[in-house]
């Protein structure tokens, strides 16, 4: 008898183990393109309950729950976009691993491009109005040329008592 | 371009640029401290979706529009749950301080919630039953527990992530239900 039990006691365990796997795996779609659909989305939403993992690693109900909401949705024809608009109202874009580029993530995306560029013009328009100043006649002060006009003088009746 | 347009064209610049700037690094800054572990309160100050499910111990249907008329708390509980038992002598508190408290057993067996209610007693006027945590997903609910309080027009006008206290209640539920906030 305890022989049969042993001889048993591996065929139960595959058993057992086989339905608890294939208890996730029993999902059937329409064509493969939906069932991709189905994996690639329920690896780009996140356990709202976790710390990080998507919908598609994590063990926890409420992500055995909203995998079961994605089949349900393309099952009855949702396009990706919808699916995750629904989500993202009920759980903000807590649950998007790739939020959509829209309202304040705007902001985020093209921010700091708007400010390089902002920049970078400034720096341009800067470096042209230096060279300007640079390239300009330097103008004098009256007292300046009065000095000027004094020390050309005094260099020329210095010549010219050399001279003689 | 002459100089002086340029250095107009500096000048107009300047302010806006250095409030972009910090507005950006505002907005950087608070995305990175913030707490991001926490699920956004997406039903909060929005009207009550609309959901239906069995009464709980009854074949009845039931309607989230039926919560109606003055402040109502929507709990969501399991005998699954550890933190409910913690949190369940004191909606039992609120009840016999006349406090009206709507149930949604979620991801539950009637069995459990029959067995959890007869030992930690019964706090909800009536429970929504929800085996499969869809009026769970449609609230934007985690896990249990969780509290949401409905105003008398079907608007959310609160929702609680975790235990419901006395602390809970009296600083944050307790003003919003005599209209202090």
């Amino acid at each position: 008898m305890s022989m049969i039990n042993k001889a048993l006691l591996p065929i139960f365990f595959v058993i057992i183990m086989t339905s608890a796997w294939s208890s996730d795996e029993l999902l059937e779609f329409d064509s493969k393109a939906q069932e991709e659909r189905y994996l690639q989305l329920i690896e780009e939403l996140r356990c709202p309950k976790c710390l990080n993992q998507s919908i598609a690693d994590s063990n926890a109900g409420i992500s055995e729950d909203l995998r079961n909401l994605v089949y349900e949705k393309i099952k009855a024809g949702d396009t990706d976009k919808e699916i995750r608009l629904y989500l993202s109202e009920r759980y903000g874009d807590f649950i998007l691993y790739k939020p959509d580029v829209s309202g304040a993530n705007l902001l985020l995306w093209f921010g700091p491009i708007v400010i390089i560029l902002m920049v970078f013009i400034m720096v341009v328009l800067k470096i042209k109005s230096k060279a300007r100043d640079a390239a300009k006649p330097t103008e004098m002060s009256d007292s300046e040329l009065e000095r000027v006009q004094k020390l050309l003088n005094e260099s020329s009746s210095s010549q010219q008592g050399k001279s003689k | 371009m002459s100089d002086s347009e340029a250095e107009n064209t500096l000048k107009q610049w300047a302010v806006p640029i250095f409030i972009l700037f910090v507005l950006l690094f505002g907005l950087f800054g608070w995305s990175l401290f913030h707490d991001k572990d926490i699920v956004p309160k997406m039903r909060e100050h929005k009207p009550l979706p609309e959901f239906q499910s069995k009464k709980l111990f009854s074949d009845q249907i039931i309607y989230s529009k039926d919560i109606r008329g003055e402040y109502w708390m929507l709990n969501f509980w399991g005998s699954w749950c550890p933190t409910c038992y913690v949190e369940h002598p004191y909606l039992m508190q609120l009840k016999s301080q006349g406090v009206k408290i709507v149930g949604v057993n979620y991801k539950d067996t009637e069995k459990d919630a029959k067995r959890f209610l007869d030992s930690q007693g019964n706090p909800y006027a009536f429970s929504f039953f929800d085996p499969k945590g869809k009026i769970a997903i449609e609230m934007g609910v985690t896990a249990a527990p969780e509290t949401f309080v409905i105003g008398p027009k079907g608007k959310v006008v609160y929702h609680r992530i975790g235990e419901m206290t006395k602390e809970i209640f009296t600083q944050e539920i307790q003003p919003i239900m005599q209209g202090e906030s």
